[in-house]
This record gives structure tokens, C-alpha cells and sequence, in this order.
């Protein structure tokens, strides 16, 4: 990104520094203009959900569109705290997405030291089949995964939730792209020190790939937090269940679904992400984008 | 999608999902073959089939645990967690608990899986197109040696008891079960100068749709009907009513040219007429006026009701229409043994299921959840009579089960054929599939799947 806008003003006709500026403040309109749809479109939703979930229940279905709610009510949550034990499904979502995103990003780590930093016999077809385990569709291995997880005897466990997940391809991948990226000098420094490789790994490699490690350690936690389909598969029990499950429950079967207290669970289950995400955003940007261009 | 291997968030895609309900009805039909194969068990009791884990809360402890496994969530799960707390508090000896998963088809996959794994519940939901699978690779237990003096065919509306019957021997019965009606706006007929009434004929309401559609309807350009693509039983009905059928037995007729107008009626419809469109959520389109008419469960009855209610118009319902022929499906759930359960553990599921066919409690899940009821008993009594009474709506889904047909054997027993069906209808609607290319597109893949499950069909169904 930083490159194309870099190397545009160079490639441009000459022409005198003036009109020039006029023309990049035009564009910088219309790329505001820009920014504002796109910004409305990703906002809009959100408002929305937030909206519905404090508005009295008519409200929500009328048309033409009730934007602003007239009064700010809480029934909506109380109906959802009400139906669903959101309270130990909170529980159950902190200790699996702590335990897991903490393992899952532990492993990337490691190896992605290794293949960007040790030599060993087939390297090239083991770093092919990572990047081929990208490829699969989670809902392959479901029944897969199941099995082994029922064999093992960890069905409706915090551990049999996050097992199956531990191994991040993608992290792995995106963490090795970051790690080769590293000035090489540093580490050799490091080696003829005498620093083994755990003391290049957490002294040398970690610092400098701070935005990589966090994006993946944030996309790790998000992802864990709103996974669906496997904590469903793979629980039986209200003891066990994570908060996304909880959605579910109010959800109608067959009928008209009260939207209401669908809308205020919602906004329990995400609002710990959309912190997390506002407070750490940046790093994701820096670290997607650290991984794609340098190479 | 996630950037990770798993899917992550709430939406499953239509097609993975899709994807992943056949591989697991593939497996529920080839569990037998692939027990053999001895998948250790992590199970105490018979054949290693272990029961999954239960938490009775302190004042049940010590009892005799049942594993429920239902799909039902919403007002549905609530009126179901009544009545079973009703019955862990009524007696001494059983506690039963209720474990929920995502609709008919997350249950179905939750079972399929389970079974692979060797851990399954003692009683189960199924719904009226899954049982028939689980009935085909044996995993349901025959109910009638559980029959008592108070609990047996007799409790049951005949016709619907019959469906879970197989060569006289019942698997399932009805609890939940449902058929679809004709829902309409009475502002929009009353203003376009219709009738009050549903239109009898698929040939009316064409005739009808073509004189709302365009209407003004505050502020909205009306439609006559809005689809959804997620359901394949009003083609089943609509097949009938035009003399055709999915399939007569297991030989495939979906490509005949019974099949073949039927399925172009509803394409014109769409998208010669443009009567109708393929909605995101039909329930929603209708309570706020967008559509004229929609079909939906007798389920939703309670809901479309309130949500008229809500939005300022009255509800009105009827029989769906015909054509050539009369002919409705029925849907909903009922409910099976699972037959690898402990011996003990099925006797008492049998207690719960009898206990749920008592006239109060049959009663008050019909008005609950506005299923049929699906005992006499719950039938004459008192609440489901004045019920019906104050609102006649409710009446209407039982009276239309003269018109009620059992599934097409396809439907029931070919693992693919209500995602080709579904496949057919969604092409019909948004891509103005040719009818014909579409459902000889499908009958193949049906006809080999069939034949995968030929020998086992005749040796236990035909």
C-alpha cells in the first residue's frame, strides 16, 4: 500500500507544485467521500444491533425506520440474562478463549521459528502442507475432529473445544513471512554471542515482530470468542457451552423470532471483541500489512 | 470466513452447511458397516454406546439419568423445559435432561456424529424426514414391547401415528409434528377486492397475486407472495397437487412431466409474473406488510398472529390451495429410542415419552408451541377446544390433515434428496432455472443415491 501511493506522485506528468496540491486535496475528498460510504456500510450494522437492542420491541419492526429509539429500555436484556445462563457461558467463553489462543499462538510461534530459522530434512513439504492445511473448509474435519475428540473422551470439555484448534496455519504462516523479514545481521550477532535459540527467539525475534505476533494472537482470541459450529458439536451440556451458543437458544425454531432480546444477547456476546479490536486494531493493520509487503 | 481453518462466526454458509449435512447423512446410513470397524468406545454400557455426560442439580441426584437431545429452541424450548420439569419434580426414580442443539438438522448431525463417536442419548427428536435414516441403519429401538395398557397406538391421532410405523412396528411418535397453511394479509385482500379466504386453487391465487402485486400498501409496492428457499416440503405438496410425486417407492419420478409443470408453475410465478420473490426471512416480509401471503408451518401460527397483531392488520389463514389433486405434507418432529441406549435407560425414555403423550401435557405443548396436537386427548380437551374457539385458526391445520399425505419414500430415505430439492427450488426462483433441466439434474443424483440404499430399503421398509 505505502508503496503504490509512494511512487504515484513520481510517475505523474511534471507539472508545478501547486495545482498539484489542489489535485491531491480533490482527491482526498473524494477519497473521504469514499471512506464515509465505506465506513457507513461496516457501521451501519453495528448501529443497528446496538439501536434495536435498548429500543422498545415495536420499534424495531416499524416502518418506515425507526432510527432513534424514543426511550432507552433494558427489558431486552433482562429477557435474554433470563432465558440463557449467559453468566457461565461468560465463564466457559474467558477460560477457552484464554487457554486456547494462548496455546495456539505459543505454537505458531515455535513453528515459525522453525521454518524460517532451522534447517532440517524436508522442510519445503511439511511448510507445503501447512500452507495446504489453509486451504481445507473447517466443515471437513468436523466429524473428524469429533471422533478423535469422543476417542480421547473429551467431548463436552473446555479441551475438547480448543484442541482441534490449536494448530494456526495461518498464523504459522503469517508469523514465518514475518520472521524471515528480519535483518539477518541481528541474529547472526545474537549466534556468535552465544545466544541458543529460545534466547533468539524470546530476545531477538519476538521484539522486532511485536505487530505480527500480536495480530495473531488477536485474531486467535476473536476467533476462538465467536466460534460457533465446533463448541456446538462438540458440547452437551449448559455447563459447558460458550456465549455464541447462547444466541442460539433465543433464536425460534419455527415462528417469528423476537429480535429484541436476540439483538441484546448479541450485544453481550460481541462487546468485549469490539473492545478488544478498537484498543488493538492498529497492530493488526501493522502486522497484515508488515507481512505482506516486505516480502 | 475465518482466517483460520475453522469457521468461525454464526453464519454458516448455506454451502458448507450443506456440504457437511450430506457427509453426515452419509454417515448415519453407513454407521453399521462402519462399526464393524471398532471405533473404541469410551462407553460402560451395551455394545460401547456411552451416554454423554449429565449434571442432575443437587435434588436429583441419584436418580436414573436420561439424556434428552432436542432441536428446539426460543418459545419451542421453553414450553419443552416445562414439561420435563414437571416430570423430574412429578416422580423419584428418573431425571431427565434436556440437551439442545440447532434445529432439526444441527441435531442430526449432532447424532450422526455422536454415533461415529459411540456417545448418544437415550431419546432423541427427529424430525420427519431424519428419523426414516436412523430408522434404515438401525438405530432406532421398536417401541412397541414399551407400549402400555395407558400408552400405545391407541393415544395417538391415527394418521399421524402411522407414519412412524414400519411393517406394524412404530419407531416414532408424533410430538411436534405440524403442516403448512396459506397466511394472508386481510388489510391487502380487503383492499384489493378479494375475498376473505384463501384462494382454493394454485390457478386462483396466480389469478389473485397478479391483481395485488404492484398494489400500493403503505407506502410499499406489494407482492403476492414471498418464498423461501430453505424448505422443499411445499414442493412436496405442490407435486402432489399437479398428480406428480418425488419418487414411487424408490424408482425416482421427479423428472416427470407431472414434476416437470408443477415445478414450472412456480417458476412463472416468480419470475414470468413476478408475483413472488425468494425472500431472506418470509416471516419478517410478511408481518410488515411487503408480501400479501405467505405459507408457513401451523408452527408459527402463534407468532405471525402477534407479529400482525403488532403491525396493525388482521391475520387470516385457509387450506393451501390445490390443483389437479388435494394432497399436503406434514413436517415437525416426533420422537424415538435410540435402540444402542442401556436396556434400563430405554425403559425409562419410554416413561418420559409416555408421561410427554398425557392429555396435559400433550395439551399444553399444542397451545404452547401451536403444533397439532398429537394425541385424541390432547385433541378434545379443554384448553386446546377453547383455544380454538376464541382464534379458528387453530383449528384449520387439523381439519386440513384430511388432505395430509405421508413424505414420498425419496423424501424419507435418500440421504440427498432435500438438498436437491431445495437446490431445484432456489434455481427455480433466483436463476429462472428450465424446469425440466433442473429436476433431471436432480432425479440423477437421487436415482444413484437410491440405489446405494435399494437392498436395505426392501429388506426393512417395501
Amino acid at each position: 500500500m505505502t508503496t503504490t501511493t509512494g511512487s504515484r506522485p513520481s510517475t505523474d506528468t511534471p507539472s508545478t507544485p501547486a495545482p498539484r496540491a489542489r489535485k491531491f486535496r480533490i482527491r482526498s475528498v473524494g477519497g473521504m467521500l469514499g471512506l464515509t460510504v465505506v465506513g457507513i456500510v461496516f457501521l451501519l450494522p453495528f448501529y443497528w444491533m446496538f439501536s434495536s437492542a435498548f429500543k422498545p420491541e415495536g420499534e424495531i419492526y416499524r416502518w418506515p425506520l425507526q432510527w432513534i429509539p424514543s426511550t432507552i429500555v433494558f427489558d431486552h436484556f433482562a429477557r435474554a440474562w433470563e432465558a440463557v445462563p449467559f453468566a457461565q457461558f461468560f465463564v466457559n467463553s474467558l477460560i477457552v478463549t484464554a487457554a486456547g489462543s494462548t496455546l495456539k499462538v505459543l505454537l505458531a510461534v515455535f513453528s515459525a521459528y522453525a521454518f524460517a530459522f532451522l534447517r532440517f530434512p524436508g522442510k519445503k513439504i511439511v511448510f507445503l502442507a501447512v500452507l495446504g492445511a489453509l486451504m481445507v473448509p473447517g466443515h471437513v474435519t468436523l466429524l473428524i475432529n469429533y471422533m478423535t475428540i469422543g476417542n480421547l473422551g473429551l467431548i463436552n470439555t473446555y479441551a475438547g473445544i480448543f484442541l482441534p484448534g490449536l494448530a494456526s496455519a495461518f498464523g504459522t504462516f503469517l508469523l514465518r513471512q514475518h520472521f524471515l523479514a528480519l535483518p539477518k545481521e541481528v541474529l547472526e550477532a545474537a549466534e556468535l554471542d552465544g545466544c541458543g535459540h529460545v534466547r533468539r527467539l524470546v530476545y531477538f525475534v519476538l521484539p522486532m515482530s511485536k505487530p505480527a505476533v500480536v495480530t495473531v494472537a488477536l485474531i486467535a482470541v476473536i476467533d476462538e470468542w465467536n466460534d460457533f459450529i465446533w463448541p456446538l458439536l462438540v458440547t452437551n451440556t449448559l455447563q459447558a457451552r460458550t456465549l455464541p451458543i447462547g444466541l442460539m437458544f433465543l433464536k425460534e425454531t419455527e415462528g417469528v423470532d423476537q429480535w429484541g432480546p436476540i439483538m441484546a444477547g448479541t450485544v453481550l456476546v460481541i462487546l468485549p471483541m469490539l473492545l478488544l479490536f478498537l484498543f488493538a486494531q492498529r497492530y493488526i493493520v501493522a502486522g497484515l500489512a508488515g507481512a505482506a509487503v516486505r516480502r | 470466513m475465518s482466517l483460520f481453518t475453522r469457521q468461525s462466526a454464526l453464519t454458516s454458509s448455506a454451502l458448507s452447511r450443506r456440504r457437511f449435512l450430506a457427509i453426515a447423512g452419509g454417515v448415519a446410513a453407513s454407521v453399521p458397516i462402519l462399526a464393524a470397524c471398532g471405533a473404541p468406545g469410551g462407553g460402560s454400557s451395551s455394545g460401547g454406546f456411552a451416554q454423554p455426560d449429565v449434571a442432575p442439580p443437587a435434588q436429583f441426584q441419584g436418580r436414573t439419568n436420561i439424556v434428552f437431545w432436542s432441536g428446539w429452541s426460543g418459545t419451542n424450548g421453553e414450553a419443552l423445559a416445562k414439561l420435563i420439569n414437571r416430570y423430574n419434580e412429578s416422580q423419584s426414580d428418573i431425571y431427565v435432561e434436556i440437551q439442545q442443539f440447532q434445529g432439526y438438522d444441527g441435531l442430526t448431525e449432532k447424532l450422526s456424529a455422536g454415533l461415529q463417536a459411540r456417545q448418544i442419548p437415550d431419546v432423541a427428536i427427529f424430525s420427519d424426514v431424519s428419523w426414516n435414516k436412523f430408522f434404515l441403519s438401525g438405530h432406532l429401538e421398536p417401541l412397541g414391547s414399551h407400549f402400555t395398557d395407558t400408552w400405545n397406538a391407541e393415544t395417538y391421532h391415527d394418521r399421524l401415528f402411522q407414519e412412524g410405523v414400519v411393517r406394524g412396528e412404530p419407531y416414532w411418535v408424533p410430538f411436534g409434528r405440524s403442516t403448512p397453511l396459506f397466511y394472508y394479509n386481510k388489510d391487502v385482500f380487503a383492499q384489493a377486492g378479494l375475498p376473505d379466504r384463501a384462494p382454493e386453487t394454485w390457478d386462483e391465487f396466480r389469478d389473485w397475486g397478479n391483481r395485488i402485486t404492484g398494489r400500493d400498501y403503505r407506502g410499499n409496492k406489494l407482492m403476492m407472495r414471498a418464498y423461501t428457499g430453505s424448505d422443499d416440503w411445499y414442493f412436496q405438496g405442490l407435486l402432489w397437487n399437479y398428480d406428480g410425486a418425488m419418487s414411487d417407492g424408490l424408482d425416482i419420478t421427479v423428472d416427470s412431466a407431472a414434476a416437470i409443470a408443477a415445478a414450472e408453475f412456480d417458476r412463472a410465478c416468480v419470475n414470468d409474473d413476478k408475483i413472488g420473490y425468494l425472500a431472506q426471512e418470509i416471516n419478517t416480509d410478511f408481518t410488515n406488510g411487503l408480501v400479501a401471503t405467505i405459507t408457513n408451518s401451523t408452527g408459527s401460527l402463534t407468532g405471525l398472529t402477534k407479529g400482525a397483531e403488532a403491525s396493525g392488520f388482521e391475520l387470516g389463514a385457509g387450506f393451501l390451495p390445490v390443483a389437479l389433486d388435494t394432497g399436503v405434507p406434514t413436517g415437525g418432529a416426533g420422537l424415538g429410542i435410540l435402540k444402542n441406549a442401556d436396556p434400563e435407560r430405554k425403559a425409562a425414555a419410554a416413561q418420559v415419552i409416555a408421561f410427554l403423550a398425557e392429555d396435559q401435557q400433550a395439551a399444553e405443548w399444542a397451545v404452547d408451541t401451536g403444533y397439532l396436537p398429537a394425541t385424541k386427548g390432547a385433541a378434545t380437551s379443554s384448553i386446546v377446544t377453547q383455544r380454538i374457539a376464541e382464534n379458528p385458526n387453530y383449528g384449520l391445520a387439523i381439519d386440513q390433515l384430511d388432505r395430509a399425505r405421508q413424505p414420498d419414500p425419496a423424501r424419507l430415505f435418500v440421504g440427498s434428496t432435500i438438498l436437491e430439492m431445495r437446490t431445484v427450488i432456489q434455481k427455480l426462483y433466483t436463476d429462472n432455472a428450465d424446469p425440466a433441466a433442473a429436476l433431471g439434474a436432480a432425479a440423477a443424483t437421487m436415482r444413484r443415491d437410491a440405489e446405494d440404499i435399494r437392498a436395505q430399503y426392501e429388506e426393512l421398509v417395501a
